[in-house]
């Protein structure tokens, strides 16, 4: 074999290192997830997460065009995925995408967000924080989740954040 | 299959297998395995496919190593990558001597410029997310604190706005704020639990049914509070200021101060920690252009999250805006009370007096409404005699008088100049007229200043009594109208007497 056939062969690992790094990390997340909720005795998509640190980046009720005339299946969901040879989950963005225009309207961080059964486990150390941050992540990434941050995001676009008439 | 094809697969298999095994561990596990699948790699190729160039194939386990480990990786790789090539009696070149350590030492000037980049990335999100946060939470504030006036409510929108999820996370925070000699801080308001487990309760409750900052805003006014003990506790606390506790730091200063242990000789500090388990924690002062209000205590029990600098800067901007709220409360609060109340007696003026008896007579149908009338007996002799001023002393003693004698039934009204009026709710006419009786004759055996001075030693008044029980469908006119036919009747019939409508109208 030739020298340009043993650097292909190199990049042949790191290709496919790389691009399925992505794929088997989520996977894993979403394997862990699932042996854990089974030794909790409890499904991922029955404990309650909370969107309070869900950060938008527009005033609510928003006014602007776009958001003012965006339907329920205009918000997308983006992962933020910490590019390379490590991809680690760092946060969701939330966009609003139609035929003309797209604009990233709130963010959710991994880092911010916190569900009140495993901050209970964690604290009294039953949990570490790897395996505290693979259930969030694979949390964050179920599709009950998705519904639930559409859903939460539509109503804030229409009603307002903090519900002002009141 | 050429072995070309063959070591492709096999490369290809072997990069599969070490992302398969990778994310399992920690993130130093996946940094090692990732190495090793690399150096398994060339090792495999090197043993099946030889004899091949394999001094290129070892910089892949070299940039792997310093991607993987940074500097570490760029002397540990360099080490490993001669001693496999001397153990394998592959010949050591000039060229491998200075393209490996040159390529490693590239590349990991390379990811630290990456890892830089990623650094001011997270950064600027960070900021951005604080930002965006902070505003959204000021704009909430601000438009609650608008639709408020009492202290008590510009406290519950601080407190929640900081312990909140929607707004700053603060496990609790406490306000006290100063006494009126100076001497303590007492407690006036907290959010949050006294317990991590009644924290992590509370947690669950709000992320189970989401409430949002309006919905803990609305709980909270309407006394539905989730976190009550700790409220009780601090509304039952005070502390005493020996003139260097870390409150009165933080207020000369007039920047917050965080309390990363407790010392023991700062009294103030023992006793958060022994009331309310205090470890580390934050004291924000309250201050306006006027003065200072008081402080914020803040921290974290239950995530036991390490408070930052950055984090306590946030929420300043809020307490100066909850400062100036509660410093117009205040003032309102005064201006209110001045408009209600007769500046020299302190007793409600005429013009509350009209709108309680309206309320009264609207509200208070079913029962029996009673309102009593009196004057002082020649006063205009006693003001001639001893002055205005002691006329005055002797109106200021004389409502304090009445004051205390319409106790929980009623209330006292100066009705204008000498003359004064009770309004008693629940009363019939025979209790009224026993009451004012007692008045009369509390009035006539006080002993005021100079009353010498007067027609027959003595001050003396002169009492009309009237009631709805005449009449349910009076109107206000009509009611006082009676009382005062009966005041006058009272002081043309000799003074220093009660009358009742109901005599007089008999």
């Amino acid at each position: 074999m030739s020298g340009f056939s043993i650097i292909s062969l190199g990049f042949a690992f790191l290709l496919t290192v790389l691009l399925t790094g992505r794929y088997f990390y989520f996977q894993e997340i979403r394997s862990t997830a699932r042996r854990n909720m089974k030794e909790l005795e409890v499904e991922l998509e029955k404990i309650d997460c909370s969107f309070e640190q869900l950060v938008y980046f527009i005033t609510l009720p928003s006014h602007l065009p776009i958001t003012e005339n965006a339907a329920k299946e205009d918000i997308h969901l983006k992962y933020d995925v910490e590019q390379g040879m490590f991809p680690r989950l760092i946060g969701l963005k939330v966009y609003i995408e139609n035929r003309k225009d797209t604009l990233m309207i709130a963010y959710l961080s991994m880092e911010q967000f916190r569900i009140p059964m495993l901050d209970r486990l964690y604290a009294r150390e039953e949990m570490t924080k790897e395996t505290y941050r693979k259930i969030a992540s694979a949390k964050m990434m179920s599709s009950g989740t998705h519904k639930e941050i559409i859903d939460e995001v539509y109503h804030q676009l229409k009603v307002g954040q903090f519900d002002m008439g009141g | 299959m050429p072995a070309y094809t063959y070591a492709l697969l096999l490369t290809i298999i072997l990069g599969l297998l070490t992302n398969i095994i990778r994310f399992k561990g920690k993130g130093w596990f996946n940094r090692y395995i990732v190495t090793a699948g690399s150096a398994v790699t060339i090792v495999c190729i090197d043993f099946l496919y030889p004899p091949l160039d394999i001094e290129w194939f070892i910089l892949l386990f070299i940039g792997i190593g310093v991607i993987a480990f940074r500097l570490y990786g760029t002397i540990f790789t360099n080490v490993l990558a001669v001693g496999y090539m001397m153990s394998r009696d592959i010949p050591f070149e000039w060229i491998e001597m200075t393209v490996y350590p040159l390529f490693a030492v590239s590349l990991a000037f390379l990811m630290n410029y990456i890892d830089k980049l990623r650094c001011q990335r997270q950064r600027r999100l960070d900021l951005s997310l604080h930002a965006f946060k902070q505003l959204n939470i000021f704009r909430e504030v601000s438009y609650k604190i608008q639709q408020t006036r009492t202290e008590d409510q510009v406290l519950q929108i601080m407190l929640t706005a900081v312990t909140a999820g929607y707004g700053f996370s603060f496990n609790r925070a406490a306000v006290f704020l100063f006494s009126e000699d100076g001497n303590y801080l007492k407690g006036e308001m907290a959010t949050g639990p006294l317990t991590p487990e009644e924290g992590f309760k509370t947690w669950q409750v709000i992320a189970e049914n989401k409430y949002k900052l309006n919905d803990l805003f609305r709980m909270k006014e309407t006394e539905n509070s989730l976190d009550h003990p700790l409220n009780e506790k601090v509304r039952h606390l005070s502390l005493r200021l020996t003139g260097n506790t870390i409150a009165e730091q933080a207020v000369q200063k007039r920047r917050p101060i965080i309390c990363r242990r407790i010392i023991e000789n700062d009294p103030m500090m023992k006793r958060l920690k022994s009331t309310l388990q205090m470890k580390e924690f934050a004291v924000i002062p309250f201050f306006h252009q006027q003065g200072d209000i008081g402080v914020m205590f803040i921290d974290n029990p239950v995530s036991k999250k390490r408070i930052t600098e950055e984090w306590v800067d946030q929420i300043l901007p809020l307490t100066h805006q909850a400062s100036v709220a509660l410093y117009q409360s205040q003032l309102y609060k005064r201006i209110e009370e001045m408009a209600k109340k007769d500046g020299l007696t302190g007793l409600f003026n005429q013009w509350i007096f009209q709108e309680d008896i309206e309320r009264y007579l609207l509200t208070k149908k079913q029962r029996p409404v009673s309102l009593i009338l009196l004057d002082i007996d020649h006063f205009k002799v006693y003001n001639d005699t001893n002055g205005h001023l002691l006329g005055n002393d002797v109106l200021i003693q004389l409502a304090d008088m009445l004051g205390s004698s319409v106790g929980t039934s009623g209330a006292a009204y100066r009705f204008g100049g000498e003359e004064f009026a009770l309004l008693l709710s629940e009363t019939s006419l025979v209790d009224a007229r026993e009451i004012a009786e007692k008045i009369r004759d509390l009035v006539e055996k006080t002993v005021f200043p100079s009353e010498s001075s007067q027609p027959g030693k003595r001050l003396t008044i002169s009492v009309g009594v009237s009631s709805t029980e005449i009449d349910r469908s009076m109107k206000a006119a009509q009611f006082i109208e009676l009382a005062d036919e009966a005041l006058y009747e009272a002081k043309n019939s000799g003074k220093n007497k009660v009358v009742a409508t109901e005599e007089y109208v008999l």
